[in-house]
């Protein structure tokens, strides 16, 4: 029974990640139906951001300010330089199109900050630990949690009470319409890549201390969060958040019952098994071809 | 002669390279009038409003759009909008998932509106006050093209384009939105009004003008138009001249002067 907590625990803590990467991921398709394959690159360079400023010996905090700025800045850049002026482009060729940025993104990081990993440094250590009842709990961990639904909820607030929020629901329903109202929709959608390129940041930055910083890094973490946000439904910002924590706890406790060495490859099987038994996924609509 | 709001000046526009659905439109709207636009389906009467706000990238083709001597071409339907320039479109344009207030307050993000120029519009609405927060999608026809039509008010418009606002509504419904119309233009509002009913359409307005394949054929104050032949024939219902056995012809004559 402790064993189980245990992994639900671990489960959690990872699972909060993957659901703010998954939640930056629906965010954008939600609302600009585009599949954001450079949201782990930018991720990680705000995480680089952050890093560089931190060994120049900068106040702290406010690197990691700078870091979830810049990743913003950039998200939001990419969004109005190359996506907006695509207005015929397919969904495919905007998806060709934020893989080639992350290219470009993950190869500028390469030739900046080299491939060798490094150490983030955090206040929060991983080999510090708490017990709760039978359960260890690493501070790292119970911090992550905190943060992840920290800024969930805040997010959640932003979209559901704030006049920007409304805005953004608004573009993401119907942007002709929106823009019929006098409602800016391309400011709007640029605010909302920046909000999700903060979310991808944030996610960067807990996870740095724990796997050692390299531009690959959040290559990994990336694929969970998509298998997450398919697995919540890709239209849904609750199935995000609920598909990211049932995917990490599902995934530790894969790692623990059955088998570590094959605990990577539970994410493909989930996205597979969603698209072939619930395709709009957990908290999804459901699709209707229209003929 | 009074000043124009709108001028649309030889406009040619389409939605793909080489298929132009207006060719050649110029029409214009004059301060405090009402006009409409009458024609069959595809002749290109919701095109020409999609133009004027500029839904449709990269065009007019050819042409200008002016209002109040400002150029619209090449504006975003939102600064579009933002001028002055509010259109009421085709199926409304309502967030069903909304609530009738969030719908409103929509209409309050480019510009805050007054809690009193709020309240003016709800009472010319009060249906809207009772479902307020009541899902759009959840109202019946009538009463969200009255949504449609506060959100638009909202926006204090200088020029209100209206894409057939009787378009699947009971006639009883459809006289109402008629009157609030006529109210709101005595107010001082210009209205461009788009219709398939000419009969509804012509009733009123000030000015009519026919829209066919993509070309002007007729144009005049409405009360000429009302009594015109050709017009009575072809969209008023009205039948003339019987074939010599009586059967109505399949296909009117057309006459345009």
């Amino acid at each position: 029974m402790t064993l189980a907590l245990q992994y639900v625990a671990n489960g959690l803590a990872a699972g909060s990640l993957y659901a703010l990467v998954a939640l930056g991921i629906v965010l954008l398709y939600r609302s600009s139906r585009v599949l954001n394959f450079a949201h782990g690159d930018l991720a990680t360079l705000g995480v680089f951001l952050a890093f560089t400023g931190i060994t120049r010996g900068w106040r702290y905090g406010l690197c990691l300010a700078a870091g979830l700025l810049g990743a913003a800045a950039v998200s939001a850049g990419f969004y109005r330089l190359l996506i907006k002026p695509a207005r015929q482009a397919t969904s495919l060729s905007l998806v060709i199109t934020t893989l080639g940025f992350a290219l470009l993104l993950s190869g500028l990081m390469v030739w900046v900050w080299g491939t060798d990993t490094k150490v983030f440094p955090f206040p929060l250590s991983e080999t510090r630990v708490h017990r709760l009842g039978g359960v260890v709990v690493s501070e790292l961990t119970a911090g992550s949690l905190a943060v992840g639904l920290f800024l969930v909820s805040g997010l959640s607030v932003l979209v559901q009470k704030t006049r920007l929020g409304l805005a953004m629901r608004a573009v993401a329903q119907n942007p002709e319409a929106a823009q019929l109202l006098g409602v800016p929709a391309g400011r709007v959608l640029a605010a909302t890549w920046a909000v999700a390129g903060v979310l991808g940041a944030a996610a960067g930055m807990l996870l740095a201390p724990a796997v050692l910083l390299d531009p690959f890094m959040m290559l990994d973490p990336f694929l969970k969060g998509f298998a997450a946000a398919v697995l919540g439904g890709m239209d849904s910002l609750p199935g995000a958040v609920v598909g990211g924590l049932l995917l990490g706890v599902a995934e530790s406790a894969f790692a623990g019952y059955v088998s570590v060495k094959y605990k990577a490859t539970l994410s493909f099987v989930v996205i597979v098994a969603v698209l072939l038994a619930r395709p709009e996924g957990l908290l999804g609509r459901p699709f209707h071809r229209r003929v | 002669m009074t000043a124009e709001v709108l001028s649309v000046l030889n406009v040619e526009a389409g939605y793909r390279k080489g298929l132009a659905v207006l060719r050649g439109v110029s029409l214009h709207v004059r301060e405090g009038q009402v006009a409409a636009l009458l024609g069959s389906n595809g002749a290109g009467k919701t095109t020409l409003l999609r133009t004027v706000m500029g839904l449709i990238p990269d065009q007019p083709e050819k042409g200008e759009v002016v209002f109040r001597g400002v150029r619209l071409n090449g504006k975003d339907p939102d600064a579009v909008t933002r001028l002055g320039v509010v259109l009421v479109p085709e199926g409304r344009g309502l967030f069903p998932e909304l609530t009738v207030e969030e719908n409103l307050q929509l209409a309050g993000y480019a510009r805050r509106y007054t809690g009193r120029e709020y309240e003016a519009v709800l009472d010319r609405f009060p249906v809207l006050r009772e479902r307020r927060w009541q899902q759009a999608g959840t109202l019946s026809g009538g009463e969200q093209q009255m949504l449609a039509l506060a959100r638009a008010l909202l926006l204090r418009p200088s020029l209100l384009l209206l894409d057939e606002p009787s378009l699947g509504l009971a006639p009883r419904v459809v006289a109402q939105i008629f009157d609030i119309l006529k109210s709101l233009n005595r107010e001082g509002l210009s209205i461009l009004r788009v219709e398939q009913n000419a009969r509804m359409a012509l009733t009123v307005a000030h000015y009519g003008y026919v829209l066919e394949a993509g070309r002007l054929v007729l144009e005049g104050p409405a009360e000429r138009l009302r009594d015109d032949p050709n017009v009575q024939e072809l969209y008023l219902g009205v039948q003339r001249e019987p074939s010599p056995k009586g059967f109505r012809r399949w296909r009117p004559k057309r006459r345009w002067a």
